[in-house]
C-alpha cells in the first residue's frame, strides 16, 4: 500500500455494500473497529493479497474484477472531510427504505410522533420471515409512506425520520 | 394395488423438481402447479403438464385446495404428491383428496392428525416408551395450572403452539412473572399462524442437539427405521446443515432409539415416510415431534442407505411393500447436506432474493446438488429462501467434510448474496469438526462475525490491489451517488 503522511479515508463499494476504509501511513487499513494490513504478492498465477489470516486471489480481466474467482462489483473513492461534513448538514433527514422486496404487515407508528432509538417502525415480511425495521436513533417521524398490506420493492421509501439530538 | 399413472405435484422449488425427476424415472406422468411468481420456475419446464394457479398469496395459489382439486380433474391425475411444507401435513386436505378418489402420497389423514397435534403425539410417544421432554402433556387451558407445572419442572420453559411448527407461536419464559403474558402471546401467534390457539408448555433445554430418526411404513404393516440425522445447526428454528449419521450416536443407541420409533409408528398404523424429532442434551434423548411427511434433508439418508425415499413413497402409496426390511438397512459412510439460501449472512441472514446472473455448479463422485436454479432465473421474494441443497457423501465424516468444502469452493452463484460464505466458516469451525456443535453454535462461535471479518478483509485487499495497480482498469464509481467528478478535480484522484 502507498505510503502516506496522513490517514486517508476511502469510500468503498463492494457488491452493493458501502464501507469506509481508513488507510494509515504505515499501510494498515481500518474498517469500523477492525484493522487489517494487506500484503500484495504478484506471481505467475496472478495477484495474491494476504490480509491477516486470509489470502485472496485477485484477477482483473478488462475491468472485470474477481476475488477467489467470484466476480465482484467494486469501486472506491476518497472521502474528503469537509465534503463529508457539509453533506451531513445539508440533509438531516433519515430516509428508511425497504432492504428487501416484501409485504408490509405492521406499521406501529404515527406521523409526527417521536420514536426512541431501536424502536420498531415497520414489519416487512419476505420469504416467510418477519423483518423488523427499527429506528437508527431517537427521531421524529416526519412521513410514513407505507400501510399494512402494501407490497414494497427493494429500496422503496417507507418512512422518513428527522433525528432528534438528546440536547434539544 | 392402485397403480399411479399420473401424479399432481402440489409444490414448488427444488422438491417439485425432485418429485418430477423421480416420477419420470418410474414412468409416471407429471402435472405441476405454479403461481404467477413461479411461471419461469424449473419445475414448470420439466413436467409433462403445468397448471396455472393465478397470482396472489399462497392461500390463493399453493394452498388453494379448490384450485388443486380442479387441476387434478382437468388433467386426469390420479394422485397427489405434497412434498414438504404447504399442504403436506394438512389432515383435512389429505381427507378431501382421498374422499374424492385420489391417492394421497403420504400418511393417512388420521395419522397426520394424530402426529400433527404435538400434544397427542407426545402422549402416544410416551405410551410407546419414548422419552419426552417434561411438560404439561396437554394443552393449557388454565394459567394457574401452567404455573404449577413450571414450578415442578423448573425454568426456563417454552410455550409452544400445539398445531404448528417452524418456530411460529413459540415463547421462551425465564420466570413465573412472565408466564401468563407468554401463554397469551403464544396463543395469539398460534391462532394467527395456524388457526388454532391451543398451546402447551415444556422444559426449555438450553443449546441441545437436534437429532431425528427417519422411518418408513408400508400398507403391509412393515415399519423400518433408516437411522438418524443430526440437524442442530439452525437459525430462527430453520435448519441450515444436516448430517447422517450423527457424530454422537453409536450403532447401539441408533438401533435402540430407531426400534422404539418404528414400534411407535407401527402402533399408530403409520404408512409412508415420517421423521421423529428428538432433542439431545447431556446424553439424553427427548422426543419433540413427528413430521408426517418427507423432509428437506432426506438426501443425507438416501446417501448413507442407498435408497431413494421418494421412490419408496410412490411404491408404498400404490400398495407395494417397501424395497427393504430392517436387516437390509445398512448405514454406510457419511453424508452432509448444506442448505443454500438467498439470505445475506453479512446482515444476519436477511432475505436477498434476486436474479441469477451466472451459475457454476460443482460436481463429481459422492456429490449431489438439488436445486431449481438456472442462469437467468429470478428467485421470487414471496416464498422460502432456500434455493438448493448441496449434499456430499464419503467413507468417513472427515473425507465427507473435505469433499463438501471443495464443492463449496467450486459453486458460484452470482446475482444475489447467498449463505455460502457462512457455510464455509461453519464447516471449518472446531465445533463442527469435533461434532460437539449444538443449536446455539452459530451465536456461540461468532460465525456471522467471521463472515463479516472476511468481507472487510476482501474490501481491504481490493482497495490495496487497485491502489497499487498502475494500469488499473477498475470500473468507475457511479457518479450520481458518488459525486466523483467534483472530488476527482479537487484531489487529482483517478480510477
Amino acid at each position: 500500500m502507498e505510503e502516506t503522511e496522513n490517514p486517508i479515508t476511502y469510500e468503498v463499494l463492494l457488491n452493493g455494500e458501502r464501507l469506509e476504509i481508513t488507510v494509515h501511513p504505515d499501510g494498515s487499513c481500518q474498517v469500523n473497529e477492525s484493522v487489517y494490513k494487506p500484503e500484495i504478492e504478484t506471481n505467475v498465477h496472478g495477484v495474491e493479497v494476504k490480509v491477516g489470516e486470509f489470502v485472496f486471489k485477485i484477477q482483473d480481466v478488462s475491468g472485470r474484477i474477481s476475488i477467489d474467482y467470484n466476480e465482484v462489483n467494486f469501486a472506491y473513492g476518497p472521502v474528503l472531510p469537509q465534503l463529508k461534513r457539509s453533506m451531513r448538514q445539508k440533509d438531516q433527514r433519515k430516509v428508511i427504505t425497504a432492504p428487501i422486496p416484501g409485504l408490509i404487515s405492521e406499521v406501529p407508528i404515527e406521523p409526527n410522533s417521536v420514536v426512541e432509538e431501536n424502536e420498531l417502525l415497520v414489519i416487512l415480511e419476505a420469504m416467510k420471515m418477519r423483518n423488523e425495521i427499527r429506528a437508527p436513533s431517537k427521531s421524529m417521524v416526519q412521513q410514513i409512506h407505507v400501510r399494512p398490506g402494501d407490497q414494497v420493492d427493494l429500496d422503496q421509501i417507507m418512512v422518513v425520520l428527522i433525528p432528534v439530538s438528546e440536547g434539544e | 394395488m392402485t397403480q399411479i399413472e399420473k401424479v399432481l405435484i402440489a409444490n414448488r422449488g427444488e422438491i417439485a423438481v425432485r418429485a418430477v425427476r423421480t416420477a419420470n424415472s418410474l414412468g409416471i406422468k407429471t402435472v405441476v402447479v405454479y403461481s404467477r411468481d413461479d411461471q419461469d420456475s424449473l419445475h414448470v419446464r420439466l413436467a409433462d403438464n403445468a397448471v396455472y394457479l393465478g397470482s396472489g398469496s399462497v392461500l390463493e395459489t399453493y394452498l388453494n385446495t379448490g384450485k388443486l382439486m380442479e387441476a387434478c380433474e382437468q388433467t386426469g391425475a390420479d394422485s397427489f404428491y405434497p412434498g414438504y411444507g404447504f399442504l403436506s401435513e394438512n389432515p383435512d386436505f389429505a381427507r378431501l383428496v382421498t374422499k374424492e378418489g385420489y391417492n394421497f402420497i403420504g400418511p393417512s389423514a388420521d395419522v397426520i392428525e394424530l402426529m400433527g397435534n404435538k400434544v397427542s403425539s407426545r402422549k402416544e410417544a410416551k405410551k410407546a416408551g419414548i422419552p419426552i421432554v417434561p411438560g404439561s402433556e396437554g394443552a393449557i387451558d388454565d394459567v394457574s395450572k401452567a404455573i404449577d407445572i413450571c414450578e415442578r419442572i423448573g425454568y426456563p420453559v417454552i410455550v409452544k403452539a400445539a398445531f404448528g411448527g417452524g418456530g411460529m407461536g413459540m415463547v421462551i419464559v425465564n420466570s413465573k412473572d412472565d408466564l401468563e403474558q407468554a401463554v397469551h402471546s403464544a396463543q395469539e401467534q398460534a391462532k394467527a399462524a395456524f388457526g388454532r390457539s391451543e398451546v402447551f408448555v415444556e422444559k426449555y433445554l438450553i443449546n441441545p442437539k437436534h437429532i431425528e430418526i427417519q422411518f418408513f411404513g408400508d400398507k403391509q404393516g412393515n415399519v423400518v427405521h433408516l437411522g438418524e440425522r443430526e440437524c442442530s445447526i439452525q437459525r430462527r428454528h430453520q435448519k441450515l446443515l444436516e448430517e447422517a449419521p450423527s457424530p454422537v450416536v453409536s450403532p447401539v443407541r441408533r438401533a435402540y432409539l430407531g426400534n422404539l420409533v418404528a414400534d411407535f409408528a407401527k402402533g399408530a398404523g403409520y404408512v409412508n415416510a415420517g421423521t421423529a424429532e428428538f432433542l439431545f442434551k447431556d446424553g439424553q434423548f427427548y422426543f419433540n415431534e413427528v413430521n408426517a411427511r418427507i423432509q428437506v434433508e432426506m438426501g443425507v439418508t438416501e446417501f448413507v442407505t442407498g435408497y431413494d425415499l421418494v421412490v419408496e413413497q410412490f411404491k408404498v402409496a400404490s400398495g407395494e411393500p417397501l424395497s427393504f426390511n430392517q436387516k437390509q438397512v445398512d448405514i454406510r459412510g457419511h453424508s452432509i447436506e448444506i442448505r443454500i439460501t438467498a439470505e445475506d449472512p453479512l446482515h444476519d441472514f436477511r432475505p436477498s432474493p434476486g436474479q441469477v446472473t451466472s451459475l457454476i455448479m460443482p460436481g463429481g463422485t459422492g456429490l449431489r446438488l438439488d436445486t431449481h436454479l438456472y442462469q437467468g432465473y429470478t428467485v421470487p421474494s414471496r416464498y422460502d429462501s432456500m434455493v438448493g441443497k448441496l449434499i456430499a457423501w464419503d467413507l468417513t465424516r472427515s473425507l465427507c467434510r473435505h469433499r463438501l468444502l471443495t464443492a463449496l469452493d467450486e459453486f458460484k452463484i452470482s446475482g444475489f448474496p447467498t449463505n455460502m460464505r457462512f457455510h464455509r466458516f461453519l464447516l471449518e469451525d472446531d465445533s463442527f469438526v469435533s461434532g460437539t456443535y449444538h443449536t446455539g453454535t452459530i451465536e456461540e462461535r461468532g460465525l456471522l462475525e467471521k463472515v463479516k471479518d472476511e468481507f472487510y478483509a476482501q474490501a481491504v485487499a481490493l482497495l490495496a490491489y487497485s491502489q497499487q495497480s498502475s494500469q488499473s482498469t477498475l470500473p468507475k464509481p457511479p457518479s450520481d451517488n458518488w459525486k466523483v467528478q467534483g472530488r476527482r478535480e479537487s484531489t487529482g484522484w483517478s480510477v
